[in-house]
């Protein structure tokens, strides 16, 4: 009895530690695309690819899921053991059958134009029981930066700031609230990304998007975690600030 | 505000790559090493761009940056997605921390100035006092102040206040001056755009043509709402929804409305021919 138990445990620790370092990229393409719209959108892609590299850049093994293959099992599947995600599709707080109450969420692609199957905080915690916090959420959707998202709590990401030069959790929360438009958030994530690939602290990053052109009124930033969190993986030294730059 | 073409930034480009290199086979090596003594001014590339010094951004700032303990990093040509090249320094705490950095054009005009580590929170100052204090950081870097009246916006304990950029009254859209605030009017950071315009259309199309043209071109389901308005936009790759950031904007009638489940989207129809740009939609 207690063999199986023992080599499970010594099977289960060093892939704990390894998944811990793996990050996910889901991006919904279908939905924002012909023949569901009258157009091509690029921007699926174009987000999902520069979110993978500079997740890559900060020594995350990358694994990207875009288009019909980001489905809601594929999904859990993915975010179960990682340590980072990025999600770029359709987000909102949907309605919770089992619970009778709205709970937030994203889109999958699932090759469905609309109503496809949604993924919502509640199976996010289940599929996650003992993981650790996330290190870097990044959910490119509508309405999951609002107070009322769960999707922050699903991660293990506490809603409040800390300060520049504070201590705190190794976790970083970035979403939008409201409404977002698809070419306020390209702009808004080049210059994130670009400024974290260049060492700097998450908090500080989020504050060159803030510089990048975007209409206020067609998109409002939000995050929550440590503002001083380089969210290099677990398995990695910390990236010394100013060190590679990778414009 | 003159409108710099794609061409003059690659011909200045050019010339600071040139100068760089001249200054580098003419310098020793150290010449464009991270300098140790912040105090020591300009690198080989600051020098042949006649760029100004970090250091001395550093101490213009309304809330003068100590200079101690800090080192400035080599400046960099850096290629920003639209095309543009920037000179960028950067000045760094003893653990390697970026503090500050500065990118400015070849030709040595300051376009974006950002700080780390502004705390947040503080108290909380009213619309006027932020304007008043962004007014007070460009004045202090001798920075030419926006036109018209700024727009004041909350995004998550920030403040931004921009002032657009318009062409005879028509909007080209992100451009302009922003200057980012904490709630008590630190600075965190400046951003000055002005990207190249294509040549306005002869003749403008009328409303009426570009409501008809972009009926033809909403999916099943989808309504036009509110008034269209003119604007500057950037076209999009494959007249899709992604802003192609490096061809110069186009003057467009901007079509707002909402797709059959209800999503809001605007559609880019070329002025003058009516052709499709782009479009931009929500999530």
């Amino acid at each position: 009895m207690l063999v199986p138990l023992l080599l499970a445990a010594s099977l289960a620790a060093p892939l704990a530690a390894a998944t811990n370092s793996t990050a996910t990229v889901l991006a919904n393409r279908t939905a924002f695309n012909q023949p569901c719209v009258r157009f091509t959108s690029t921007a699926p892609d174009r987000l999902a690819a520069q979110a993978s590299s500079a997740l890559r850049a900060l020594g995350w093994s990358v694994d990207e899921v875009v288009g019909p293959q980001f489905n809601e099992g594929e999904a859990l599947r993915q975010i179960a053991p990682v340590g980072a995600l990025y999600v770029h599709s359709h987000g909102d707080h949907y309605w919770d059958a089992a619970a009778r109450r709205r709970s937030s969420g994203f889109r999958v692609d699932g090759g469905i134009c609309s109503n496809a199957p949604t993924v919502i905080a509640p199976e996010i915690s289940a599929a996650r029981p003992s993981a650790a916090p996330l290190i870097l959420a990044v959910i490119s959707t509508c309405h999951n930066g609002e107070r009322a998202s769960k999707l922050p709590a699903a991660f293990g990401i506490a809603m409040k700031k800390v300060a520049p030069g504070k201590p705190g959790p190794r976790s970083f929360y970035l979403s939008y609230a409201g409404i977002a438009w698809v070419r306020g958030i390209v702009r808004f994530e080049q210059h994130f990304w670009r400024a974290l690939r260049s060492g700097l602290p998450a908090g500080a990053a989020f504050d060159r998007g803030l510089l990048s052109g975007f209409s206020p009124a067609d998109l409002t930033p939000e995050w929550w975690g440590n503002y001083n969190l380089i969210p290099t993986p677990p398995s990695s030294l910390p990236t010394p600030p100013g060190g590679a730059r990778n414009v | 505000m003159s409108s710099p073409t794609r061409s003059h930034r690659l011909m200045s480009a050019s010339l600071v790559l040139t100068l760089l290199t001249l200054a580098a086979c003419g310098a020793p090596t150290r010449a464009i090493a991270p300098s140790s003594d912040p105090g020591g001014g300009a690198n080989a590339i600051d020098a042949a761009a006649s760029i100004r010094p970090i250091t001395a951004i550093a101490g213009r700032l309304l809330e003068p940056l100590a200079l101690a303990g800090l080192t400035s990093g080599p400046s960099q040509i850096i290629t920003l997605e639209s095309g543009e090249v920037r000179i960028e320094q950067r000045l760094l705490d003893s653990t390697g921390l970026e503090l500050l950095s500065a990118q400015s054009t070849p030709s040595g005009d300051l376009r974006s100035i950002s700080r780390s580590n502004v705390p947040l929170g503080g108290a909380a100052m009213s619309s006027t006092a932020l304007v008043s204090r962004a007014i007070l950081h460009l004045a202090s870097l001798t920075l030419s102040l926006g036109s018209g009246t700024p727009v004041i916006s909350a995004v998550a304990d920030r403040r931004i206040v921009s002032w657009g950029r318009a062409i005879n009254g028509v909007p080209v859209l992100g451009d302009g001056t922003r200057v980012a605030l904490s709630v008590s009017g630190a600075l965190v950071g400046i951003a000055i755009d002005e990207t190249p315009l294509a040549p306005a259309p002869a003749r403008i199309s009328t409303v009426a043509a570009a409501k008809s043209a972009a009926l033809l071109l909403l999916p099943s389901g989808a309504a036009l709402s509110g008034t269209p308005k003119l604007g500057w936009v950037a076209p999009a790759i494959e007249a899709g929804d992604e802003e192609d950031l490096s061809a110069p904007r186009e003057l467009a009638w901007r079509l707002r409305g909402t797709l059959a489940d209800g999503t809001p989207f605007e559609l880019h129809l070329a002025a003058g021919s009516l052709a499709l740009l782009g479009w931009d939609w929500a999530r």
